[in-house]
């Protein structure tokens, strides 16, 4: 399928978009998108820093955040951008791989094969439980292998997330911040194609 | 007052997909101790771990054509 090249301008709109939801709320890092024609492109923080921390970002408390989403022309529409996949991790240190604490995926098209069983979309807790380690199940997984299902959530709920429950700083007022999250998350609720 | 001028490439960037492969292959062998085609492998045969790596480096396979991952 060739992809019309109004694709390139809204992805980069969309990019922009994404990236100015945490420029005003969280971080001064913006969010890049890779495109390869034409099978969509891939946003997430720019690709500084050392092997390891690519594309990690220090928010003011010590928070890690990473940002890493799919993008493709949408199937009626190859000119619309479309989330084909997410992942969404906060981490302890630029380590994300070793010391992240929890991970948001959202992986319809691997969710497409009859061999996956999990939700497509989910989250992961990297963490200890006392509970979790006294109940007798048959294969036990270790606790961050666990897919916990929720909604397909989206970058506002996510940094929401980060506001609300770990006090990361905002660049503007927290409540300036809060609100301004709602009112673009409704229009990723019309704009959603998938 | 100074005034930037953002251009559509401030947040976009075109890429072939052997740049891409050279971006997996790199962070492949950082992070998972992998080359591109051990990762390719892997992920074709339903082996790769679910984790942070592993879900991002997928992401980026995605942008890949099947037709350029060798067999």
């Amino acid at each position: 399928m060739s992809i019309p090249p109004k694709f390139r301008r809204n992805a980069a709109k969309y990019t922009e978009h994404l990236s100015s939801l945490l420029t005003r709320t969280v971080t001064d890092q913006p969010l890049k998108a890779r495109n390869v024609p034409p099978n969509g492109a891939r946003i997430a923080f720019r690709d500084d820093g050392e092997p390891g921390a690519r594309r990690s970002v220090e928010l003011a408390n010590g928070l890690w955040i990473r940002v890493s989403q799919l993008i493709r022309p949408n199937p009626s529409d190859g000119s619309k951008v479309q989330t084909a996949e997410y992942s969404y991790v906060y981490a302890s240190s630029a380590d994300a791989d070793n010391d992240w604490l929890a991970r948001y995926d959202y992986v319809p098209e691997e969710a497409s094969s009859p061999e996956y069983w999990y939700p497509v979309a989910h989250v992961h807790f990297n963490g200890y439980s006392e509970h979790y380690e006294l109940l007798a199940i048959p294969e036990k997984k270790p606790l961050e292998r666990l897919h916990f299902p929720t909604r397909r959530i989206s970058l506002e709920d996510f940094i929401e997330h980060l506001i609300m429950e770990f006090a990361v700083p905002t660049k503007c007022d927290p409540e300036e911040a809060l609100e301004l999250l709602p009112d673009s998350r409704e229009g990723f609720e019309y704009r959603r194609t998938r | 007052m100074e005034r930037t001028r953002y251009t559509e490439d401030t947040w976009i960037e075109d890429a072939t997909p052997q740049e891409i492969i050279r971006e997996i292959d790199l962070e492949a062998r950082e992070r998972l101790g992998m080359t591109f085609e051990e990762f390719a492998r892997s992920y074709r045969e339903g082996t790769l771990e679910d984790t942070t790596a592993t879900n991002e480096l997928v992401i980026l396979l995605r942008l890949v054509d099947p037709s350029e991952i060798p067999a």
